[in-house]
């Protein structure tokens, strides 16, 4: 047992001093035999390795204007621009969080308007993008707005028009569709999918749900898959086949490129 | 001529009829009562025009809330230490106390108001029909047609804290299915419920509603859900409208087009 001494320090007692002093009995007592000199191990051949050839560094490709500049620094309620190649889908998206509906029946410069502007749900962001950019337009008779976007019901001409493009006030962001679906604006009391409900996934689960929900709803295969941690933009408009239906074009994004000046930086 | 006459008639009496039908669906897209979901962010009421509270959703102040306030809009208070005193000019068809702590709210009239548990609430407002759960501590101070005073569990007692400064028509008071009291015209300033015990005199109602008594029927296993769950019940997603209309005004103009054709012949005695 040790105890300690009058400074703190440990002292060992009698019987451990004891004990620590007493002598081993030596272990047998036979001479110990002579053993042969070790083999000296070979020294291993140093192989020359391959000189690697230096990767040539990628040229920064310089940041060009935005060609949306004018019309972000027009009105700022616009988010982006969203496009889609051979259609006339080509507009701004507007986004007002405090009234989502302001540019339903609006134009751009916030006239009446009955064709109204697109209009990002509030509860998307695109900068930092959530998850899923939901983007409303109305299904105009004229064709004008959303109102060709049925035109996907088609499996070909969704294949030919799959890639979307959005501009963003320093990106550009492309999509490819993954999903091509009817569905309808439900009560709040229903318990049932809501494409219209999904924008950020905070877990895996999350995610599938959704991405599980489009691919068992959508009209055809569009041969795009997605994984967690993809992000999603939504087109919805009215569609007549129930009360409150909507068809809904669901894409996924595919590239995502750094391209512009910041606003403020190209007005110099 | 005579041919042209009753092309332009059936055309027109298609059009009325194509146009009567849009109509209604012209009036379905009118707008309802918006539900204002009141909350305490960073030591400051703010408000969001949907129920419930999204921590995503912008929220503004309640300056703004006056401004687009209308008749027939719901309001939801949610829990809070800090004291709130809402003064509105519109009438409210659904208030809801959400364990929400010291309220003051002003209005003309509420069609309904639910106080839940643990909330303080003051209504200055003529009330058609109130509900108080559980601990709640509140206070009327104008007319109330019909209160309820219940609890959560029907196991549960009575532990509410409630006066009146108005008239109350009818108090109906039970835990579960069990009757407490349900008594009828109680005098200005006379009701009294402490800690769920009845505290009111005799002499200050009836046990019987007099001949000018609305009596409300009381709910015996449910009452009516307040504004979060009602709203919830019927009322659709916020999702923007997204149709056409352009459809209505062509055929109302094609009618008047084929009314203006079918007098002109008239006219000319065809």
């Amino acid at each position: 047992m040790l105890q300690y001494g009058s400074g703190g320090e440990c002292v060992p007692e009698e019987s451990d001093v004891a004990v620590a002093t007493q002598v081993p009995e030596p272990v047998g007592t036979s001479t110990p035999e002579p053993t042969a000199a070790p083999t000296p191990t070979p020294k291993p051949t140093v192989e020359p390795t391959e000189v690697p050839t230096p990767e040539p560094t990628p040229t920064p490709v310089p940041l060009v204007e935005n060609p949306y500049k004018e019309y972000f620094l027009a009105n700022e309620d616009m988010a982006g621009w969203l496009q889609i190649p051979d259609t006339n889908i080509d507009y701004p998206i507007m986004w007002t969080p405090e009234n989502e509906e302001f540019y339903l029946r609006k134009g751009f410069d916030g006239e009446y308007d009955k064709a109204g502007c697109l209009i990002l749900d509030t509860d998307s962001k695109v900068e930092p993008a959530t998850t899923n950019l939901i983007i409303h337009g109305h299904n105009m008779k004229a064709g004008t707005m959303f109102g060709k976007l049925e035109k996907y019901e088609d499996a070909e001409y969704g294949a030919s028009h799959s890639t979307i493009h959005l501009y963003t006030p320093e990106m550009l962001r492309t999509y490819e569709v993954v999903a091509v679906f009817r569905s309808q604006v439900y009560k709040k009391s229903d318990t049932v999918f809501k494409f219209y409900k999904f924008f950020e996934a905070d877990s895996e689960e999350e995610f599938l749900d959704f991405y599980d929900n489009i691919k068992e709803l959508s009209l055809y295969d569009t041969g795009v898959t997605a994984e967690y941690g993809d992000h999603f933009i939504t087109l919805s408009t009215c569609s007549y086949h129930v009360d409150n239906g909507r068809f809904v074009v669901v894409a996924k994004e595919v590239e995502e490129q750094h391209l512009y000046q910041p606003l403020e930086e190209s007005e110099q | 001529m005579k041919r042209m006459k009753k092309v332009f008639a059936v055309i027109l009496s298609l059009c009325m009829m194509f146009t009567a039908s849009c109509i209604t669906k012209l009036t379905v897209e009118a707008e309802g009562a918006t539900t204002y979901t009141l909350k305490v962010v960073d030591d400051e009421w703010r408000y969001q025009p949907n129920y419930p509270w999204e921590d995503t959703v912008q929220h503004r102040e309640l300056y703004y809330m006056h401004q687009n306030f209308k008749d027939g809009d719901k309001v939801v208070i949610m829990e809070s230490d800090k004291r709130l005193e809402l003064e509105l000019t519109k009438t409210i068809s659904n208030l809801t106390f959400m364990n929400a702590g010291t309220a003051v709210v002003t209005a003309p009239y509420v069609e309904e108001c639910y106080v839940l548990r643990g909330s303080v609430g003051v209504i200055n407002a003529d009330i058609n029909k109130a509900y108080v759960y559980d601990t709640t501590t509140c206070n009327f101070n104008k007319n109330v047609q019909y209160l309820e005073i219940t609890t959560d569990k029907p196991e549960a007692k009575l532990s509410a804290t409630i006066g009146a400064i108005g008239e109350i028509a009818h108090v109906y008071a039970h835990e579960g299915d069990h009757l407490v009291f349900d008594i009828y015209d109680v005098k200005a300033g006379t009701f009294s419920l402490v800690e769920g015990a009845f505290n009111t005199a005799e002499s200050n109602f009836s046990r019987t509603p007099s001949s000018n008594t609305v009596v409300s029927a009381p709910a015996q296993t449910t009452t009516t859900a307040p504004a979060t769950s009602s709203s919830a019940t019927d009322e659709l997603d916020d999702v923007p409208k997204t149709g056409d209309i352009v459809s209505y005004y062509w055929m109302l103009g094609l009618a008047a087009v084929c009314m203006t054709g079918g007098l002109y012949l008239k006219k000319k005695n065809v």
